[in-house]
């Protein structure tokens, strides 16, 4: 293993002992990043559905 | 305000600093009095860099901005969850593994002094004349709806700022923000609560949310593209907010010590992510709620007739002016228009539960005619204020908001919310002074030290430049003059240097072979450029074409740094660069 993976196992361990649901940063972000998406589209949806 | 609001409003304001300056007591070294010890954890820091983004003016602007013109506001805030997992990826690994005070320590281990000290001082000019415009601004209007002297509040929230942040340093800022978030969260919760309970007997809320959007004004996505073409100039569309509110969040989150300081006093490098990720996901769903507040308050204003202009201090001097009697016309013509118009919104609304799709156009084609006749109305009387007072200020949207609180809220309320209000002003100057000493101190007076001197020297001078920057703002903010709307200006400020700051660092992480002369001179360029853009179009007609909306000088400023930065370590000879890198 790499120092470079190293450092992002340590890094991903660290995110489980905060938060044990989630596997590792990169599911944090698409988490993050998928939110916005979803909340675009409900936004979308919201402003067509009163106009 | 009664009694019981002076109560409500001092107990909450005195509470959480009192309790900032509690928690943060004993700082002996500038580790804990500029980072926090670093041992904040997630939730303060994601607190924390909310109540740092969220002024005053964000709470007094933003539901008048909704009243105005819709919701379409909030797409303003869609960069900021992007820009945020790019920092998270980018930015905060590197702040902490070289252990930096501030952000732009990292450009003089990347590039050289010069990058650094040039990056620092954009910093202190923009943020410094910030800092001024967030007391100023909630100052102005508390002063002008509850006939507070204006010189006295910007004095009161100047220096009870200036006190706890000069005391605690990073830790006050930080606890005090997150009870200030708190209290800012339940305020407007009630405040939204109150203007539904408020809402006619006949109306249920769901009829009003429909009427709302048959009246535009749940507008909250928008593609820029309405009059045809896309629009440069339209300030809030999808495209805008995604791409411009992208390089602006990236810019503000990531290379704005205001913010950077909160997220450094984290206790671990992955406490500072899910801080600055979890501030990420509430932003737009907050934002959403602040601007339905203010559709909300669009809509018991339908139902209760609201003054032509919100201001009934001017209203009041208009009445008994030279132009008393068209004005009072005006009020009268107003007020027959608001009957009216509740008649074709009990009509629309009696239209849309039958199902009568014909009639429910026909009534939404006539209440937006009646909705453009109050538009009218209301800038005839505007101007007629400027006719009989060209100074007088016209622009109303901020105070929508308070007027309804001062107004129409119950006692108590009414003191809570303007604690929310001076919670919110304070939060983001405590930081703002917080970050403009550190920067001082740290890129300044520290770096540029010649000799050893002891961690409480510092600690003493840390303070000292803190409480410069407060002095400043305050006496910045007793000589402001009059601003437009107040929300845009200090994002305009922003955007003005943002650009440049950005496009630095965007360097500084990802283009490796390009050093710090190349990029010093790029970003002077830049800055040049970005000015210019702002300027030349207000100077010269011919050059009209220019001006475009203000978050587009954030992605510009930055490309042209990236683009020249290039073409300057092309063109330079070796000598001229700088070989340092990290």
């Amino acid at each position: 293993m790499t120092e470079t993976n190293q450092n992002k196992e340590a890094e991903n361990q660290e995110l489980r002992e905060i938060m044990p649901f989630l596997k590792d940063w990169n599911q944090f972000y698409l988490i993050v990043l998928g939110e916005l998406v979803l909340t675009i589209i409900l936004l979308f949806a919201f402003s067509r559905f009163f106009a | 305000m009664s009694i019981l609001d002076w109560i409500v409003l001092l107990a909450t304001t005195f509470l959480i600093v009192g309790y900032g300056i509690w928690k943060s007591r004993g700082a002996t070294n500038i580790r804990g009095y500029l980072l926090a010890d670093k041992e904040m954890k997630w939730w303060t820091i994601g607190l924390s860099i909310m109540a740092t983004q969220a002024s005053a003016i964000t709470f007094l602007s933003t539901p008048g901005q909704a009243f105005d013109d819709g919701m379409r506001f909030v797409q303003f805030y869609f960069g900021v969850p992007i820009a945020m997992v790019i920092i998270s990826m980018v930015a905060i690994p590197i702040y902490h593994r070289l252990n930096v005070y501030t952000a732009y320590e990292y450009l003089e281990s990347r590039f050289d002094v010069k990058v650094r000290s040039f990056t620092a001082f954009l910093f202190l000019v923009s943020r410094g004349l910030a800092a001024g415009l967030t007391i100023y601004a909630p100052a102005i209007i508390l002063s002008t709806i509850l006939e507070w002297d204006i010189g006295m509040t910007i004095r009161g929230i100047g220096v009870l700022v200036v006190f706890y942040t000069v005391l605690g340093g990073a830790k006050a800022v930080n606890y005090t923000q997150k009870q200030q978030m708190i209290v800012i969260l339940i305020g407007m919760f009630l405040a939204g609560i109150w203007m539904v309970l408020k809402l006619p007997e006949d109306i249920s809320f769901g009829s009003a949310v429909a009427v709302a959007g048959k009246m535009g004004k749940l507008n909250a996505i928008t593609m820029g593209t309405e009059g045809g073409a896309f629009d440069l100039k339209d300030r809030y569309n999808l495209f805008s907010g995604l791409i411009g509110g992208t390089f602006l969040a990236l810019s503000y989150f990531g290379t704005d010590q205001s913010q950077v300081q909160r997220y450094l006093g984290g206790k671990s490098l992955s406490e500072s992510r899910i801080g600055l990720l979890f501030s990420g996901m509430i932003k737009v769903p907050m934002q959403f709620l602040i601007l339905f507040i203010g559709v909300l308050m669009f809509m018991f204003y339908q139902f209760e007739k609201g003054p032509i202009f919100f201001n009934q201090n001017i209203n009041q001097e208009m009445r008994v002016s030279e132009l008393g009697e068209s004005y009072t016309a005006l009020e009268d013509e107003y007020s027959q228009l608001h009957t009216e118009k509740q008649e074709t919104i009990r009509q629309l609304i009696t239209s849309m539960d039958s199902g009568d799709e014909a009639q429910t156009d026909n009534l939404t084609a006539s209440l937006k005619a009646q909705q453009q006749q109050e538009r009218d109305l209301r800038e005839s009387a505007k101007s007629l204020i400027t006719q009989h007072d060209p100074d007088a200020d016209t622009n109303d949207k901020d105070k929508v908001f308070l007027t309804f609180v001062v107004t129409k809220l119950p006692q108590g309320l009414v003191g809570l919310l303007i604690a929310v209000i001076l919670a919110a002003s304070m939060s983001s100057t405590a930081a703002e002074l917080n970050a403009l000493g550190t920067t001082t101190l740290i890129d300044g007076y520290k770096r540029f030290s010649k000799t050893e001197k002891s961690d409480k020297h510092f600690l003493n001078v840390s303070r000292g430049l803190t409480f410069f920057w407060g002095i400043l703002a305050i006496l910045f903010a007793l000589f402001a003059n009059k601003l437009g709307n107040m929300i845009q200006a200090v994002n305009i400020i922003g955007s003005l240097f943002y650009g440049t700051i950005l496009g630095i660092f965007v360097v500084a992480f990802f283009f490796k072979q390009i050093k710090g002369t190349a990029t010093f001179l790029a970003g002077i360029f830049a800055e040049l450029c970005v000015v210019a853009l702002f300027i030349l179009p207000q100077q010269y007609p011919s050059l009209a074409w220019l001006d475009i909306g203000f978050l587009w000088y954030n992605l510009i400023g930055c490309a042209i740094v990236v683009f020249l930065a290039f073409i300057f370590q092309k063109v330079l000879p070796e000598s001229e660069i700088t070989s340092s890198s990290v």
